[in-house]
């Protein structure tokens, strides 16, 4: 069963719920997330140390009875959870046409590193966004314990909420709630905190092998108490600005423009199979990202052809096949499920198989294509692979587009 | 009317049924299809063959205690249909968004129908959503029922987006661990 299938087989929850579900609910105060500035400071709960000017004193910390902000409509946090290097919830950062980051002058740092944290902080980098505005400063913070830093990321607007998960410990320090909430990542863990000093939105991250768990809390703790400096002298973010905006390109092309351009132009796709309906022509470059390219979109109904012009880099190197290597191309050799058909050292190449234009025949294209029968979507050819003409890669992907077609026009490709 | 005599209407096959049914439930149909396939003309077309549709299903079934429910179900039925016959990009993205995040509570996804049968997998689905807690059970629903945005639930149940996301994240994980458990391969 697929997705879309137990998509339509909610049809048999429970009437109740359903009708459960469509009433209005009784919420709490609705809290606006940085609508109050309930200062979020993780803290322990025990002794803490305090970092000054190279010393550290021990300073007891007494729990307090927590006190529920007015302003705050939940009585819970939940924890920010990473998965493939990404935080999975709002806090990942947002498309930003244009995005690039630049490292911080000297004179930058300084005025941003708050006093206690002085000496420890000599990166710091500025990302802004393709018109040069800056959208939040990021410290590297190091602490006592080796290639364990913690990130501090500084910004006016709302990056993104902070959560602590089922299991954190709360309490109350000069007047401030705050939490610390300890993830568990096999033989790591990871620390997340954060904190509105100043009306700073700073967020703290921190990971640390298991084993130095409690040193790693000690020493995250007295990084963000040393951000709260910023309470009583907040920095001037609009101070920060960058010294060159990198290229960029993010737009829509019309068909005329795809065609004219002057880098991809050739190799652009300039008509559709019938029926098919122009979606998009996307322009993308961006120097910082190191991104150049073309992509084209069609659809007719539940079917879709994909066609993408860009450099043929380096790094894809292996995965142009040979014609005779049928072995990492050849659909028909890996029935359904491919995660199951094709062996794990052939499954980049399975996946995405590069072919020379001068090697590609309509053997090869058809090779690529197969059909599958999904509930509720197109059941014509699906087909994905790319050409490499010279340094120009172009990739299709389809569904419910003749193979032949496919092929003719990637023969037509690049001529003048 | 009542629901119950409303359905007898439908058990003797007198349209009596649908002129009632549209009083009663036409404007929440509606509203419900309108959400479901962001057309007006669609939503229209969806209404009015959700009352063909219950014609034709009362009887055998007998929603006499929740009937709008009943109805409800079969405008989604239809709505789903819609949205993936028609505009591929917009509202149909929605419904292939959804299809891919529910894919995650499926232990080992293949092209095959489903295996197992209609009541046991309604077991499982509402034994899975009888334990959680209310709040949890409107947002899970919300989403792959109702089909409403992130942003849409967050305002609804007054939670930020983020947490709507952790929350549906972790219910798919736990739907597919209920599954698993109950040895279903789907």
């Amino acid at each position: 069963m697929r997705g879309s299938e137990l998509l339509d087989k909610l049809e048999l929850v429970d009437p109740a719920y359903v009708a459960e579900a469509d009433r209005p609910m009784k919420t709490k105060r609705h809290w606006k997330v940085w609508g109050s500035l309930a200062a979020c400071l993780c803290v322990v709960v025990g002794a803490a140390a305090i970092w000054s000017g190279g010393h550290t004193q021990s300073v007891p910390i007494t729990p307090a009875p927590i006190v529920q902000s007015p302003e705050m409509g939940w009585d819970r946090i939940v924890w920010n959870k990473e998965e493939n290097g990404m935080v999975v919830d709002q806090a990942c950062r947002p498309f930003e046409p244009g995005f690039f980051m630049q490292e911080l002058k000297a004179e930058e740092l300084e005025k941003l590193v708050p006093v206690l944290a002085r000496g420890l902080t000599d990166t710091g980098k500025g990302a802004f966004d393709g018109e040069g505005k800056l959208l939040y400063v990021e410290l590297s913070v190091k602490t006592a314990l080796p290639d364990a830093p913690v990130t501090v990321r500084i910004s006016q607007n709302f990056v993104g909420p902070c959560y602590a998960g089922e299991n954190y410990e709360r309490s109350r320090y000069e007047g401030v709630e705050y939490g610390l909430f300890c993830q568990d990542l096999e033989d790591r863990v990871r620390l997340e905190g954060e904190a509105m000093p100043g009306d700073l939105v700073t967020k703290f991250y921190m990971e640390v092998p298991t084993e130095q768990q409690e040193a790693g809390k000690t020493e995250f703790l007295r990084v963000l108490r040393a951000f709260a400096a910023y309470q009583e002298q907040k920095p001037d973010l609009t101070q920060i600005v960058p010294e060159r905006i990198p290229a960029w390109i993010d737009r829509e092309l019309t068909m005329q423009e795809a065609l004219a351009d002057p880098t991809f132009g050739r190799w652009a796709l300039p008509a559709s199979p019938q029926g098919f309906k122009l979606e998009r022509n996307w322009r993308s470059m961006s120097e910082y990202e190191g991104v150049d390219l073309l992509s084209q979109c069609w659809t007719r109904g539940y079917d879709q052809l994909d066609w993408r012009v860009e450099h043929f880099t380096p790094d894809q190197q292996a995965r142009l096949v040979r014609p005779e290597e049928r072995e990492k191309y050849d659909m028909a050799r890996y029935p359904i499920p491919l995660c199951d058909s094709v062996p794990e050292e052939l499954r980049e190449v399975v996946d995405h198989p590069i072919f020379e234009a001068h090697e590609l025949t309509r053997e090869m294209v058809w090779a690529r294509a197969y059909r599958v029968k999904d509930t509720g979507d197109t059941d014509g050819w699906r087909i994905g692979f790319s050409v490499r003409y010279g340094d120009i890669l172009v990739t299709v992907r389809a569904k419910g587009v003749d193979p032949d077609w496919i092929y003719d026009r990637l023969c037509q490709l690049g001529t003048d | 009317m009542e629901d119950r005599d409303i359905v007898d209407l439908f058990l003797k096959r007198d349209q009596e049924a649908l002129r009632q049914t549209t009083d009663k439930y036409g404007g929440r149909l509606r509203s419900l299809a309108v959400h479901l396939v962001e057309d007006h003309e669609t939503a229209e077309e969806c209404e009015n063959d959700t009352y063909l549709a219950a014609w034709q299903s009362i009887p055998p079934h007998e929603p006499r205690d929740y009937f709008y429910p009943f109805l409800a179900r079969l405008l989604r039925h239809i709505a789903l249909n819609r949205c993936r016959e028609r505009k591929r990009l917009k509202r149909a993205a929605v419904v292939c968004q959804l299809s891919a995040e529910l894919e995650e509570c499926l232990a080992a996804p293949d092209d095959t129908e489903c295996r197992a049968e209609a009541g046991e997998l309604a077991r499982a689905i509402n034994g899975f959503l009888g334990s959680l807690p209310a709040k949890k059970r409107v947002v899970f629903l919300r989403r792959y029922w109702y089909m409403d945005s992130i942003a849409e639930i967050g305002a609804r149940c007054a939670m930020s987006q983020g947490q709507v996301k952790t929350m549906l994240y972790r219910l798919r994980r736990q739907l597919r661990d209920n599954l698993e458990k109950e040895g279903f391969r789907l």
